[in-house]
Order: structure tokens, then sequence, then C-alpha cells
């Protein structure tokens, strides 16, 4: 090089500061020129907001729903995973009249588990529920049952199921927030979102007959009508050889559940 | 002629940025979970390995080599791109909303990612002129998206793939990337006479 090596440090200095400095004016003027004006509500809603990003409620994320709140274009009761004065901040937030939400939970609608259903075939193919199911319905003796393999556990957001012990997957009610997803994902249709203001359900899900059932299920419907008779509100009644309880006259006496047989019939506390 | 074509599929399938070099290997397996993120992220990135190229190049000779500065070349880079990637940010969410949601939240994890900043090095070394230099970002953009692609559909299989606990996520991963490169190393000595 034909400077001395104070100049190549004094012109490094000045060509970096210079480069750096050139840089910093053209980002300053861009910021000023191409600034978006962004609503300040929705950065506050999305604190508002759980942040699970289930999509639940539509939108792609908790940010995307805010930003619809706040154009109008979403219910204010469309996030099913806050609860009532949560929804009811929200809605006063972007001042608008909220209907109110129904919280649900999801419940199984099945017991055999592991000793109460046996096996039917011994499966080793993918180990998912919607893969099991595609062969003749799946490797349980019950056709309608629950296979196990954990599709919904996959698909909860909020970590609220699991695989149990029995082969069966458990819900943990505390954590659940009746996203419904897992009720989607179920290639059996095995769970069901249950208002929160009901407790009483019945977990089978078979509409054999009463002789078919007890032979691969001990904990199955078999339609014996004791519940119909039991019920002193005629909440449930038995169609197609499975009970139903309609949840709008349910009193969640339990009285169903003492007179089934089979103890057939859940309760959620 | 002749030469952009070698350039261009030297840089695609030969000496890919992600298989045979192994540049560009976070926003590789970070964002290889689906093909359709992959394919933004590859789109992504090919538009700014273009454009980091162009820009690198202008500074390098006109403000680097006639100072005989060219020690500052990786410093001056690095500032030059992370700019230039800040101010397409700013000019995308004012001009074009939708584009800035598919391609936003692409753009500040590649800023000083090292595929970028080395086509920029790779180019100066070579001493490519300045068409050479686009072709050369272009393609090595491409090679980037060719090879996210291939990555995302194989782990969406491997999805459904019965895999031993230890060795899913990011373990299966790497072997198969390296599968992937190895069936690359099969381009190598394409153009040698």
């Amino acid at each position: 090089m034909g400077m001395g090596s104070d100049s190549v440090i004094l012109i490094s200095i000045i060509v970096l500061g210079g480069i750096g400095l050139l840089c910093g004016i053209l980002l300053m003027v861009a910021s000023k020129f191409f600034s978006v004006a962004i609503d300040e509500r929705v950065g506050e809603l999305i604190t508002m907001l759980p942040g699970a990003n289930c999509g639940v409620c539509g939108f792609a994320g908790c940010a995307q729903y805010a930003k619809n709140l706040i154009s109008g274009q979403s219910p204010a009761n469309s996030c099913k995973v806050v609860d009532q004065e949560k929804s009811m901040a929200i809605a006063a937030f972007i001042g608008v009249k909220n209907e109110g939400i129904v919280k649900e939970v999801a419940v199984l609608r099945c017991q055999g588990g592991d000793g109460v259903v046996p096996r039917s075939a011994d499966y080793t193919g993918l180990k998912t529920c919607r893969a099991a199911a595609l062969f003749f319905g799946g490797d349980k003796a019950c056709s309608y049952g629950c296979l196990g393999y954990g599709d919904c556990v996959k698909v909860c957001p909020f970590q609220a199921i699991s695989r149990g012990e029995n082969g069966l997957v458990v819900i943990n009610a505390a954590k659940c927030v009746g996203c419904g997803l897992c009720v989607k994902e179920c290639p059996k249709e095995m769970l069901l979102l249950l208002p929160s203001t009901s407790e009483v359900y019945v977990a089978c899900l078979s509409k054999d007959r009463g002789k078919k059932v007890t032979q691969v299920c001990k904990k199955g419907c078999i339609a014996c009508r004791k519940c119909e008779k039991a019920c002193p509100v005629q909440a449930i009644v038995v169609e197609d050889n499975l009970a139903k309880i309609d949840f709008l006259k349910c009193t969640n006496c339990g009285l169903c559940g003492e007179a089934c047989p089979t103890e057939s019939i859940g309760r959620r506390y | 002629m002749e030469k952009i074509i070698v350039i261009f599929f030297s840089v695609v399938l030969i000496n890919n940025f992600v298989l045979s070099r192994f540049l560009g290997l976070c926003p590789f397996l970070g964002v290889s979970r689906e093909s359709g993120a992959a394919l933004s992220m590859g789109l992504a990135v090919t538009f700014v390995m273009t454009m980091a190229s162009i820009v690198t190049w202008f500074f390098y000779y006109f403000f680097l080599v006639p100072y005989q500065l060219e020690f500052l070349q990786t410093i001056v880079f690095i500032l030059v791109i992370a700019t230039f990637v800040q101010f397409v940010e700013m000019v995308m969410a004012k001009t074009s909303p939708a584009l800035q949601e598919a391609l936003g939240i692409y753009l500040p994890l590649i800023t000083t990612n090292c595929a970028v900043l080395g086509v920029s090095l790779l180019n100066v070394r070579e001493g490519y002129s300045l068409i050479e230099t686009t072709v050369n970002g272009f393609g090595g953009g491409l090679g980037f998206t060719v090879a996210i692609l291939l990555m995302a559909n194989i782990r969406e299989r491997l999805e459904f793939c019965d895999i031993p606990e230890c060795m899913k996520g990011f373990p299966i991963s790497f072997i198969v990337t390296s599968m992937l490169a190895f069936s690359f190393f099969g381009f190598q000595g394409f153009f040698s006479k």
C-alpha cells in the first residue's frame, strides 16, 4: 500500500463512519416517509387476548383477531379461550355490546380402556387414530370406541389432553378452554363440547344393541332405558340404542348415573 | 453469455449454498416444517440475496476499492445488507401490506444470514461483473429455495413415519440434510473440462 498506516486507519474510520451515517440517515428518512399508522389499540388488545394463536376465532392468530376486532369485522365473542370477565373487558374496550360467551369443556364419550374393551387386532401401522380408523374402524373390539393413539393430544394447543395409562385419552378440565380443535380432529367423533353449566353426559357412543355391547364392553350403554325412567325432568331419552341427554333440560341431579347398570353415564367435576 | 449460464447452474446445483457450502442452515432447518412457509422463506431469501449482491457490489467497487479498503468488506457488507433489508421492510409495509404479510416475518430472520453475506463475499472474491453478480445472487437464492422445498416435502412425510423418540425433530432432519447433500454431490464436476 502506498499510504502510511496512520492514513489507512483514518480513511477506514472515515469511510466506515460515512457508510454508517449514510445508512442511518437513509433509514431515518425512510421511517418518516414510509411510516404506517398503526392503531395503538391493536397492541393493547393483543395483550388482553390469550396469545395461544389457536385459530378458533377463525383468524390466523391473536394478532389478526385483534386487528379484525378493531376494524369491526369480527364479533367480540369469537374468542372462546378468554373467560366471561375478559370477554366483557374486550367488548368494552372496543366499545361494542358483548353477547356473552358460553364456556364449554371437552369430554370423552368412551370408557372402554384396556381391560374393559379388548383389542380386536394387532395394529402395527401408523400410530395415529386417523390411520388406524381407516382399517375397518380401528383395532378396538367396539367399533365406536376411543382408539387412544392421541390425535387429539397432538392437536390441543393448551396441553389439556394426555394419553392415559388405560389406552384412552384423559382431558384435564382445568386446562381445557373449549376451543373444539380436538372435536374436529377425532375421526371417531369421540369428544363432545359440554357446556360448562352441564355436568352429566353419556360416556358411550355405541349404537349397537345391548347384547352386542355387553359382548365387547363392560361400560357401554346397553339401551336398557333405566336412566329414562329415573330422570325426573325427562332430559334423557334412548334413541338408536343410545342414551342422549338434553342439556337444556338436565338439572345435573345425577339420578340417571345411579340408575345405570353399566356406569356408562359420566360426570364431570 | 456462456459464463453466465455456467455461473447460474453451478450456484443452483453444484455449489448449492445449503447443500454444498453449508451456508444458511438456520433458516433451512427452522422454516422447513411445511412447504408453504418454506416457499415463502425461499422467495424472501432469493429476493434478499439478489438485491444484497447488487448493493454490496456497488459499495465494494465505489467505496472500498478506490481507497484500498477491501479488508473492510465483511463489516461493510453486514452494515449495508442490514440497512437494506430494514429499508425494504419499511417500503413493503407502506406500499404492499399483503406482500409484507407473506414475506414480512421472514425478512428480519435473514437480515444477517450467512448465505446472504456469503454470496456477497464470494461475488467480490471471484471478481464478478455486475451482471454476473446479479445472476450469482439470484441463482444462490433459487438454489436455496430448491433445497428448502425438497427438505420441507421430506419433513412433511417424516411426520407420518415411526421415528425413534430420540431422533424426532432436528436429529432426523440433520441426517436427511446430509443425505440430500450427498445426492447433490452427484452434480460435482459437471462443468469441468
